[in-house]
């Protein structure tokens, strides 16, 4: 009896560390999934950043948290609006609002994209989109005045697909205008944006507002003309007085290029 | 960038692969052994000995070193093809599943030391390029105690790498052979036999390199694609492989000079190169263009001078600096539409070179 209750106990033992030592690998490997699961999502949400925001600011932000400062960098600004957009939403179902809107902005986009634009927001039937950030682009006035000549092409397209169905046609106007800015991720923990800041941004909204008054479909300013060749056929229109500026805008609209870019 | 699973990449190369030729053989027998990805390239002999040969010969950095880098690079660049193969040859070579996953999630929580992070920043950012890296990037590299041949060999590993990149990306070659190696369970048991093969057939690649690539005899006075550069390699066996690559694109008959010295002008331009763009706009003037013509070019990325293929061409070329995958494969297709296979990896291969050499132009940075 004396020697089996060692024996015992030494069995007892070992399967206690038995036991305690297979629950801590199981742990163990619950954690290291877990840990696995949370930085695959963590990727997921930085690639998703990326997209964004320049690789650059998503990797300060992950070392530095948000307060991170903005550059100052030369770019071209477009904003985009539909012209007459409220008495469309009055004729249609909001169903059929969204779709077309949907196509018109997905059509908008690829325009934009493809001559190197970033569109930073939509706004309500509007957008505005960037050249020359995130990436520089020395070439920006030139990219954002053929892009919106596609983007006149495509809606023209996309009018004929909405005619077909019974649909009226969408017109926009387009205001471009280049200039320096701060670019960087503004906001809070709850929301925050890459844009830009600055007076070259209200000035491209305005000359887009004039695109009314002027009853044309590309407006662009000064600084954008002098960085475009003799290729571009425009023609100037009387300077006009905008809000927030107290000297007078010389502006022109933009009829077409000689070559396809 | 994203882990290798998460790369879009286009399931159907650009051209498809021509097997079997003189030009594959001689590069299996200089390699010892075959790689897949030749033989979408050999209608281009230039195009197809840089991709087999970027096993660089290097001799101020670390065979490691260059490997990290090599990984830094095409990851960030997102290439499938380069990614995996890389991931697979540190596999193979002892590098541990965690360690390599460390580097991939975060640099810098990685347990490599500071120097060689230090390193890898420096190629980071040389493949990003926007901005591209200036004086004080070169002298944290000097800080963290690389000499100024070793700085050199840094940004060249990292400036090959972004052309290997472009040139399986724009081509969408499929995925390294090397991974379905890496991935054998056999192979996997018999992993230090491989790595003692792998590396020994790296090593003689490596020492053929040196035969193959040997330093030519510059004609003074006559302008030369990347002189400058060739000259800031001096003294690395990297110098004269850039030298046979850049006079074997020159005189390859598929696109015109005139075509080439345009690439490598608005590339070097896009890419804020003043030494790329002023040999460029000498070589362009050798080709017979007006200095008037080359300004307004410049300026306006169009001109009465180009031809229709160019004026659509620059615009490629553009498009190669910064890019998604899935885009550029897509604006490679509708680009290349009806040209022949030739012209199209010749396209690929200079657009990839022009970046090459635009991004390396750092380290003259170093020499003034």
């Amino acid at each position: 009896m004396n020697a089996v209750l060692p024996i015992l106990l030494a069995v007892a033992l070992v399967l206690l560390l038995a036991f305690l030592l297979v629950r801590a690998r199981r742990r163990i490997g619950r954690l290291r999934a877990a840990l696995n699961s949370a930085s695959l999502e963590l990727q997921q949400v930085q690639m998703a950043f990326h997209r964004f925001a320049p690789r650059r600011v998503v990797e300060e932000i992950i070392r530095q948290g948000i307060s991170i400062h903005g550059e100052r960098q030369e770019v071209s600004i477009m904003f985009v609006d539909i012209v007459g957009f409220t008495k469309l939403a009055e004729r249609m179902e909001a169903e059929q609002l969204v779709e077309v809107l949907n196509g018109y902005f997905e059509c908008m986009s690829l325009a934009i994209s493809q001559h190197r634009g970033y569109v930073s927001k939509f706004i309500g039937d509007g957008l505005m989109a960037l050249f020359g950030t995130p990436h520089s682009n020395r070439w920006h006035a030139l990219d954002a005045v053929w892009a919106a000549l596609a983007m006149r092409a495509a809606l023209k397209d996309y009018n004929a697909s909405l005619e077909s169905r019974n649909l009226d046609p969408l017109e926009i106007g387009i205001g471009i205008h280049c200039g320096p800015v701060v670019a960087g991720v503004i906001g809070n923990q709850q929301l925050m944006e890459f844009t830009v800041i600055g007076d070259a941004v209200n000035t491209a909204a305005r000359i887009e507002a004039q695109t009314r008054f002027h009853q044309v479909d590309i407006l662009i300013s000064q600084a954008i003309r002098q960085q475009l060749d003799e290729k571009f056929r425009v023609r100037e229109l009387p300077p006009i007085t905008v809000k927030g500026k107290r000297e007078a805008l010389t502006l022109f609209t933009v009829e077409s290029y000689a070559d396809r870019p | 960038m994203g882990s290798l699973a998460e790369i879009d990449w286009c399931d159907t190369p650009l051209v498809a692969p021509t097997p079997n030729t003189e030009v594959e053989r001689e590069i299996r027998n200089h390699l010892g052994f075959p790689l897949n990805s030749i033989a979408y390239l050999v209608p281009v002999p230039w195009v197809a000995w840089t991709l087999a040969t970027n096993m660089q010969q290097v001799a101020h950095i670390s065979g490691r070193l260059t490997d990290l880098i090599t990984l830094i690079v095409s990851m960030e660049n997102s290439c499938r093809h380069c990614y995996g193969a890389t991931r697979s040859i540190l596999r193979l070579t002892g590098y541990s599943e965690k360690r390599i996953s460390q580097l991939e999630e975060d640099l810098y929580q990685s347990e490599l030391d500071e120097r060689t992070l230090t390193a890898l920043s420096f190629a980071r950012k040389c493949a990003r390029s926007d901005p591209r890296p200036d004086a004080s990037d070169l002298a944290g590299l000097a800080g963290a105690g690389y000499s100024r041949e070793a700085i050199a060999e840094v940004a060249y590993v990292a400036t090959n790498a972004c052309y290997s990149n472009r040139l399986a990306t724009i081509l969408a070659i499929p995925p390294n052979d090397i991974e379905q190696l890496e991935k054998n369970p056999l192979s996997r048991l018999l992993r230090p036999l491989v790595r003692v093969l792998l590396e020994k057939f790296i090593t003689r690649a490596q020492r053929k390199n040196v035969s193959k690539f040997q330093p030519r005899a510059a004609q003074p006075g006559t302008p030369r694609l990347g002189g400058k550069l060739i000259d800031a390699l001096h003294g690395s066996p990297t110098a004269p492989m850039l030298e046979c690559i850049l006079e074997e694109c020159w005189q390859s008959p598929h696109l015109s000079r005139r075509t080439k010295a345009l690439t490598f002008v608005v590339v070097a331009q896009a890419l804020n190169c003043p030494v790329c763009t002023t040999e460029g706009r000498q070589l362009m003037e050798l080709e017979g263009w007006r200095r008037d013509d080359i300004d307004h070019l410049l300026r306006y990325l169009s001109s009465d001078q180009l031809t229709p293929f160019e004026a659509r061409f620059i615009h490629f070329a553009r498009d190669t600096v910064n890019y998604k995958v899935p885009d550029i494969q897509y604006t490679a297709r509708r680009f290349v539409a009806g040209l022949k296979k030739e012209e199209i990896i010749e396209i690929c291969g200079l657009v990839a070179l022009a970046n090459w050499v635009a991004r390396l132009s750092i380290i003259l940075e170093q020499s003034r």
